[in-house]
């Protein structure tokens, strides 16, 4: 059973030829790895020296520190109260609410009794209008 | 290249040149090549059956070994190791056999269908040969391993990666079949 296919048909010259053959391409293969590895170890360290020596660009100089301070934004005084000095006040708006209806129904100046306080937020959208009995 | 061919019977030899292929000793790899080359062509020669398939396995494998020769445990058999890369070879050329096989023009297939038959009737070591090459893979590789390469069961199930009791069962199928085939044809 042994020698099912008979003898071995290769000859020592195609036995010279297989190691030749491996023998080549093992050397082909071989200086690859180390050119490849230099030229990646060269180039890191290249790298590295130009991130080490290069001159880098200056921070901005800082500025004196009153500069810094933040200044604190103050809602510009209002007007303490005025009583009755300012014209009434005439919206083009549709009233929401009772309380303003009442202002808008005021209309001329206000009465002996009442006193009118207007004062004036930091938002210009917002007034406050308050009404009281003297 | 010039290198003689050598014997190399004592396995502490055989480690040297190991260790010194390892480290890339190109002349010590030729050593082991030309210590290993004729059990390696031999057991392709059995499994393929073709001159210049062998020539191709061979080489092949030796490019494998040396890739992988820092895998190998120096306290293992290096013909286990070394038979188990080259049955893998092998079995790889196979495939690549029959896939073009598959492609082959009708006239041509048919042709050398005739040619194998003609070959197959001659004699009884040709129709063995025919039957063992009908095994399904499995068993003609683990037949050819066991009764050709004439080595131990544990040792044809390590090269394989089966356990001994299925290479067992696929050895006692292959003959069984090998039985059959040569019987079908007296």
């Amino acid at each position: 059973m042994t020698d099912f296919r008979g003898p071995l048909p290769l000859r020592d010259s195609d036995f010279a030829e297989v190691r030749r053959e491996v023998l080549a391409k093992l050397e082909r293969r071989r200086p690859i790895a180390p050119i490849v590895f230099r030229v990646a170890l060269a180039t890191a360290a290249v790298i590295a020296l130009v991130f080490i020596f290069l001159p880098r660009p200056q921070p901005p100089a800082k500025l004196p520190a009153a500069v810094h301070k933040t200044v604190p934004i103050v809602a510009p005084p209002a007007p303490a109260i005025e009583v009755a000095q300012l014209p009434p006040v005439k919206s083009s708006l549709k009233p929401r609410h009772k309380a303003e209806q009442v202002v808008a129904s005021t209309g001329g100046p206000p009465s002996d009794t009442d006193i009118t306080m207007n004062i004036q937020t930091a938002d210009p959208n917002v007034r406050i209008i308050w009404i009281a009995q003297r | 290249m010039t290198a003689a061919p050598v014997m190399m019977d004592e396995p502490e030899s055989l480690l040297s040149s190991i260790r010194a292929a390892r480290s890339g000793d190109s002349r010590a790899f030729e050593t082991i090549m030309l210590a290993t080359e004729r059990r390696i062509a031999s057991l392709a020669w059995h499994i393929l059956g073709d001159a210049e398939e062998v020539k191709e396995a061979l080489q092949e494998t030796f490019v494998r070994v040396f890739r992988h020769l820092d895998r190998y445990d120096d306290q293992r058999d290096f013909f286990g190791w070394l038979y188990r890369i080259a049955v893998n070879v092998c079995r790889d050329l196979d495939s690549r056999r029959r896939r073009w096989r598959l492609f082959l023009p009708i006239e041509h297939a048919a042709e050398a269908r005739a040619r194998e038959v003609d070959f197959v009737m001659k004699d009884d070591v040709a129709r063995m040969m025919r039957a063992i090459d009908q095994l399904p893979r499995k068993e003609r590789f683990a037949i050819i391993l066991r009764d050709i390469e004439e080595l131990p069961t544990e040792e044809v199930a390590s090269i394989l990666g089966s356990s001994p009791a299925t290479v067992r069962v696929q050895i006692s199928n292959a003959r069984a079949k090998i039985r059959k085939f040569m019987e079908s044809g007296r």
